[in-house]
Order: structure tokens, then sequence, then C-alpha cells
């Protein structure tokens, strides 16, 4: 755990329905019953927020942003919202779930800005990037980019639902993400058995604190879109 | 490539918005009380309904369909579909609540379809489901996304 005077925030990317909300809510179970005070900050698509209410049935300190997506549209209000939880709350994590359709990018320019306003307060852990094993191939045919883009930007990769899928399934899926991004710490976790919850509640609080490049996560995102 | 601060904003929108969106939140008023397995029943059905029609209005992919149910009482069900192959995921049942009033919140969230299209096939499957079974209900809010903000 970083230093008692300072917050962590944890941001997770990953395509629509890979399971974000359901680990996050075991995850937070786990860093509570380490002693930790968790809050979570959730951005549901539109005004309307499904996943606060499955955080807070499960007794979990949860604000939501709406209006748009934290990485392209509502960046600023991120700082807003986490200053407002540091104030009334103090946690030790905040967990931050953007929609599904959030790129790292965004996330790294918004959680950017936010440790420069709060230094000496707030440091970011790794960005960790959910991949849904039961449904990559239907996502590589319709949102190829979309899904690529949060491979690559990702600190660490959570090969998620693998209690749905077979070995060789497993086998291929963990290929494609070493080829798009072959550096990135690899986990694989399911929120029905429990695997992976201890692991990336580890990076969220013990992980080394990240500081991005942004210049150089911008030419690649320029070099993958501006075309 | 060097692209500007402005048109970086405008490619991560499009970046981000490859899909439609729609989401409601309504209030039901129920004449003849739904048990837990009827009251599940229900949003599973309207769900699969809403996503059947988006797919033959066009949609290709589901992004998310997913839905909150609270009851009075506080009771809560909610129901999560990625894949009509795989089907609906259904989370913390009514235990012998009798549904008589409730609140139910949609997201529609599909692919190959934009959001006014996504709004309408939701609102009106939602109007014939709940006629075809008596329940009323009022539409307490609803939101659809639309191109904005970065585009000028």
């Amino acid at each position: 755990m970083p230093s008692c005077d300072l917050m962590r925030i944890a941001q997770v990317t990953g395509f629509l329905g890979s399971g974000k909300t359901t680990f996050l809510i075991e995850v937070a179970k786990e860093l509570n019953s380490r002693g930790l005070k968790v809050a979570t900050i959730v951005n549901d698509v539109g005004h309307i927020n499904v996943d606060r209410k499955c955080m807070e049935i499960h007794g979990i300190d949860t604000m939501e942003i709406s209006g748009g997506c934290i990485c392209c549209e509502v960046q600023g209000t991120l700082t807003t919202t986490v200053t407002n939880i540091y104030m009334s709350f103090h946690p030790d994590v905040i967990l931050v779930e953007p929609t599904g359709v959030a790129i790292p990018l965004g996330l790294k320019q918004a959680a950017a800005e936010t440790v420069k306003k709060m230094p000496k307060i707030l440091e970011q852990s790794p960005i960790v990037t959910f991949v849904d094993a039961l449904r990559i191939d239907k996502l590589m045919n319709n949102v190829r980019r979309l899904v690529e883009t949060q491979i690559i930007e990702a600190d660490a990769v959570l090969i998620n639902k693998v209690d749905a899928v077979d070995e060789d399934r497993l086998d291929r899926v963990t290929k494609m993400v070493r080829e798009l991004n072959a550096e990135v710490q690899l986990y694989y976790g399911s929120a029905r058995t429990g695997k992976g919850v201890k692991e990336i509640a580890d990076i969220m609080v013990n992980g080394k604190a990240v500081i991005y490049d942004l210049h150089d996560a911008e030419k690649r995102f320029d070099r993958k879109y501006g075309e | 490539m060097c692209v500007d601060q402005k048109s970086r904003e405008l490619l991560t929108h499009r970046a981000t918005d490859e899909l439609g969106k729609f989401s409601v939140w309504v209030r039901l008023y129920i004449a003849d009380p739904l048990s837990s397995e009827q009251s599940e029943g229900m949003v599973v059905d309207l769900m699969n309904e809403i996503t059947t029609e988006c797919f033959r209005q066009g949609a290709d992919m589901i992004g998310h369909v997913k839905s909150f149910l609270t009851a009075e009482g506080g009771k809560t069900i909610n129901v999560s579909l990625i894949d009509m192959d795989i089907g609906p995921t259904v989370q913390n049942r009514f235990d012998g609540t009798m549904m008589t009033r409730g609140e139910l919140i949609v997201h529609v969230i599909v692919h190959g379809m934009w959001d006014p299209e996504v709004r309408e096939t939701s609102l009106n499957i939602t109007k014939e489901f709940m006629a075809e079974r008596g329940i009323e209900y009022e539409i307490i809010n609803d939101f659809f996304e639309k191109e904005k903000r970065v585009k000028d």
C-alpha cells in the first residue's frame, strides 16, 4: 500500500459487458477485507445509472459522473468528483469504472489532470483493461479498433470470464492480447470463482504508481485514428 | 501525422461513439401482483423483445442491454444481456415479494443503429409489451445520446 497520506485512483477499461462492474464489486470487497476504505466512481452511458445501483446494493460508496464519457466528454468532471470524494470520505482507493466505450488515452488525460491538481494527495494505479474471453470474436468483428486500442494502451489486461471458456479459446485470446501488447501485465479472472480478484486488488493498491507520457500516447492515438 | 487537440477530441469522440444508446426509467403499476419468478420473467422478456426488434431494425451486435428493477420494499433484480446466444444473467432475485409497484431502468446499447432509432424501438416495444400484460407505466425519465459537444 502506498504512503498513508496518499490516495490511489485506479481506473479500468473494457468493452461493454466485459464484466467490469461485477468484478469491481469483488475487488472492493477484497480491499475492504484488508481494512482499506474504498469509494467508486461509475460513468454509465446516459444519465440513468444502473451500475451505481448495482454497486450500492453491495454497500459500496459510489458516485456517478453523468452527461457523457469521462474519456472524451466530461474529463474535467473527474477532478471535481475525486476532490469531493477526498474531502468527504478520504478513502484509500477510488475505483473508477468508465463506460465500456472509454479509451485509455482519454482516461490517462483525465487522471493526469486530476493528479496534477492534487499533488502529494493522489497517485494513479496502472490502468487495467478487461477483455471478455467469451465474446472477443464478435467484438473483434464489429468494434475491433476500439477493443484493440483498449488493449494496446493498457498497463495490465485481465482476461475475464475464464470459467466460461475452454483452454483453446483462452490460449487464442492470450495470444491475441500478447500480439497487441507484448509487455502488458496479464491476468485471468472470473467474478464467479473469485479468480484474479486478489491480484487485481494488489496492483490497484501496490502496483507501481504510473505517470504517463501523454505525448507518446497521443502520437499512437493519432496514428491509429487520424487516418 | 500530427493532429491538433480540437481534432483529437473529435476523433476520440467518434472512436468511442460507434454504438446506439438509450436508457429509460419507468414506474410500474401492476394490477395482478407478480411473484419473484414472474417479475424476473417480465424483465427478461422485455429485454429480449427490445433486443430482437433492434436486430430486426439493423443492429448487428449487442453492446450491453441491462436493467435494474426495484420493487416496493427495496427488493431488486438486475438483468444483463450481452449476447442472445448466451442469454441473460440475473442477479439479486426477490424472495417472496409480490410486486404491485416497481421502478425499472432499462439500458439498451447496440451496434449498427443510431441513438434515435434505438430510442424509438425501445419505447415502442415497451408500450406494446406493457399493454399486452395489462401493466400500466409512466416514464420518469428517458435519455438518449446524440452527436454533441465536440462537433463544432
